[in-house]
């Protein structure tokens, strides 16, 4: 470099190519957790804003620590130096405070309209009642997750209340995930669906989203549950279309037929009362 | 700054038979550990099991009332067998005040390497018995780590079974966070604060050998789980898991409540010394940066840590007597442990950063802080400040503000 100003600029030029290309790049590449149901467009969607936002600042940042260690560094002294105290200066301390918190506020803001805003999402109930739907909501299908160690199981109460243990939802209906546990706390995680919650014993937890994307996925648990909570997964939920989900639950209210005589009636919760009762297994 | 110190001419410490027991204070710490859990393991499992019917069935290696009950007299005895219980004892039974003698032998006057071995007020002493044993800890988690990414080599089970396997990640992890959550005020507070703010020691010097003294039979606590069968939960420790574990879990619990203990104790301390031994030049405008994040984080240690506590404890009482805090058919919720535990969570993770930025700040200045119109001390000192002050709520900084030795009437504005 011939000096210390071309130098300067150099920097400056590479970070505002940095930061237009990486920007222009998350705005366009796939962000997880991608498109699959309206609940994920609408994380992606988040993502990517607060990325777009968050990269310029970032790449500054690594500018202006290459900046500072190599360009701007002092020839080898002669003489043992003492750098000047650094001096007040209103003019760059009001633009630092004003830009920066410009960025963070609006982010507030969004995040404040996003959360008020009617969409889909998560709720929480402790109680065995359900969260109240608005009357103008489509009617979603209740689907009920209960976690125990170690495995998943869902109950489809507008069938029946049977019980399977693969998860198969129809395509373009909106779903509401009723989370529950039966002893620990788990959660379950679709990640293309863009779900996570946490199952709670006695806890109800609600995420609503609407698939929008036929295929099979991956569904897991992501909160440590003892011994084999790694193995607490497994890559057969499936998002079908709505004729070959009726046809699935056909065959499963086939094979349920024999024992529903014995699962517990359906509820939103499952305390020791409402549990399998020891003995009753034997015809 | 100028800050004078004036020099004691040297106190010789003659070596009585005190004194020459308190050489071999870490040996008799060792032999009262061994009595105190003898004596709690025996509490635990014969007197008070029989007396409230506990739930707690013994297996092969005990129970849990008379392990946790082990646990904690043990660590009662190992204080008592290095001297902490000699000056408040013996002033209730109306012993004399110590002398300088006996003072400048706890300080560490009379001996060469053993003052790093026994309890010594010292400050810089501690410091130094701070670092080598986070080092210590940092490498044994270490080679946690080296397990783990071992064990994960192959996609099967190949030299960890599952519970083995958990028990090493939950270690890993809380070795490294517990045991290094004061990896910068233990050792840089502890060494660097008296003198950086011109007092001779701190506030409380006993204070500031027990909160080190209570982290080495901490770390052994933590680490003998091996031995107990360990503990499925990961350093989190979430409740209704936490119930169901065997016994190694007894050993996380108390090995938190000991920590949790050193950090308040230590947050307190040096809330005092920050704020009362102060050079009579030096207002709180005036405090190096370093010294004031120590101060914010001290504010968070001493109101976080006792919400660890009362956790862990109504965890051990969950676990010994079927207390049902966290088990929801009882009327208890699982919340209720996830919340207490991060309580202190979160505040952990700032008494991480905040004195370890003041520092790297200090470290990568050109000039010395406190130059006139520094306004680089000003933006560090009070980010830092609110930093740790939005973390635990604002309350934490108005006390400062209203203590008659740091309110208006003495702090001037800067000259």
């Amino acid at each position: 470099m011939r000096n210390r100003a071309t130098a300067t600029r150099v920097v400056l030029i590479v970070w505002i190519v940095a930061a237009v290309g990486g920007d222009v790049g998350l705005a366009l590449g796939p962000i997880p957790p991608g498109q699959a149901s309206d609940l994920a467009s609408s994380e992606s969607l988040v993502i990517m804003i607060l990325a777009v936002i968050a990269w310029p600042v970032f790449s500054g940042v690594l500018a202006a620590l290459f900046f500072t260690l190599v360009v701007n560094r002092l020839a080898p002294p002669t003489a043992e130096v003492s750098a000047d105290a650094l001096r007040g200066n209103s003019r760059v301390q009001t633009t630092w405070i004003a830009t920066t918190l410009v960025i963070v506020l609006s982010l507030a803001v969004y995040g404040t309209v996003e959360l008020a805003i009617d969409q889909p999402g998560a709720g929480i109930s402790t109680t065995s009642a359900s969260l109240p739907m608005p009357a103008s909501q489509d009617q979603p299908l209740e689907v009920q997750v209960i976690a125990q160690q170690w495995w998943f199981t869902y109950r489809y109460p507008t069938y029946g209340g049977i019980e399977t243990a693969q998860l198969v939802l129809p395509v373009n209906q909106k779903i509401q995930f009723n989370i529950t546990s039966l002893d620990v706390i788990h959660a379950f995680w679709f990640f293309a669906l863009g779900v996570k919650a946490d199952a709670v014993p006695l806890n109800d937890n609600v995420v609503t989203a609407t698939p929008t994307q036929i295929g099979t996925y991956r569904v897991q648990c992501s909160e440590l549950c003892g011994l084999w909570h790694g193995n607490m997964a497994d890559n057969t939920a499936m998002v079908v279309s709505t004729s070959d989900f009726s046809a699935w639950i056909q065959q499963q209210t086939a094979l349920d037929a024999p024992i529903m005589k014995y699962l517990p009636p359906y509820s939103h919760v499952y305390a020791g009362s409402n549990l399998p009762q020891p003995g009753v297994y034997a015809p | 700054m100028d800050v004078v110190t004036t020099a004691r001419p040297p106190i010789s410490v003659r070596p009585t038979l005190a004194r020459r027991l308190n050489e071999w204070g870490l040996l008799l710490g060792l032999i009262g550990a061994v009595i105190g859990f003898i004596a709690g393991y025996a509490l635990g499992s014969g007197a008070i099991s029989n007396f409230y019917g506990s739930g707690g069935e013994p297996t092969s290696l005990g129970s849990d009332p008379g392990i946790l009950l082990g646990y904690a007299m043990s660590a009662a005895g190992f204080l008592a067998g290095m001297g902490f219980f000699n000056y408040p004892i013996g002033r209730l039974l109306g012993a004399k005040r110590p002398t300088e003698e006996d003072n400048a032998y706890q300080h560490g006057e009379g001996g060469g390497l053993g003052k790093y071995f026994r309890m010594t007020t010292d400050h810089k002493v501690i410091g130094m018995q701070y670092m080598v044993m986070i080092l210590a800890f940092l490498f044994i988690g270490g080679l946690g780590a080296m397990f783990i990414r071992t064990e994960l080599l192959t996609p099967v089970p190949s030299i960890a079974n599952a519970q083995s396997y958990l028990t090493l990640v939950g270690l890993h992890s809380t070795l490294m966070i517990f045991m290094a959550s004061t990896a910068i005020i233990g050792p840089f507070g502890n060494y660097f604060v008296p003198i950086m703010i011109g007092a001779r020691n701190m506030a409380f010097p006993r204070l500031e050998a027990l909160t080190f003294w209570l982290l080495p039979p901490a770390g052994l606590i933590l680490l003998s789980t091996v031995f107990l069968g360990g503990f499925t939960t990961g350093w989190t420790g979430y409740a209704p898991l936490a119930d169901q574990n065997v016994l190694g879990m007894d050993s996380y619990l108390m090995g938190f409540a000991l920590i949790g203990l050193s950090i308040a104790l230590s947050g307190l301390n040096m809330i005092a010394t920050i704020l009362t031994k102060r050079a009579p030049e030096m207002p709180l405008s005036r405090m190096p940066v370093f010294v004031w994040s120590v101060l914010v984080t001290s504010f968070l240690g001493a109101l976080a840590a006792p919400a660890l506590i009362a956790a862990v404890l109504m965890e051990m009482f969950s676990r010994t007597y079927q207390a049902t805090f966290f088990i929801p058919a009882g009327g208890g919720s699982p919340y209720l442990w996830e919340n207490l535990f991060w309580f202190f969570g979160h505040p952990e993770v700032y008494i991480f950063v905040v004195p370890a930025l003041a520092w790297s700040w200090r470290c990568s200045r050109p000039s010395p802080e406190g130059r006139s119109g520094d306004v680089a001390w000003e933006s560090a000192a009070w980010s830092g400040s609110a930093c740790s002050a939005s973390s635990s709520g604002s309350i934490t900084c108005l006390p400062a503000a209203s203590h008659p030795r740091c309110g208006p009437s003495t702090c001037s504005p800067r000259r």
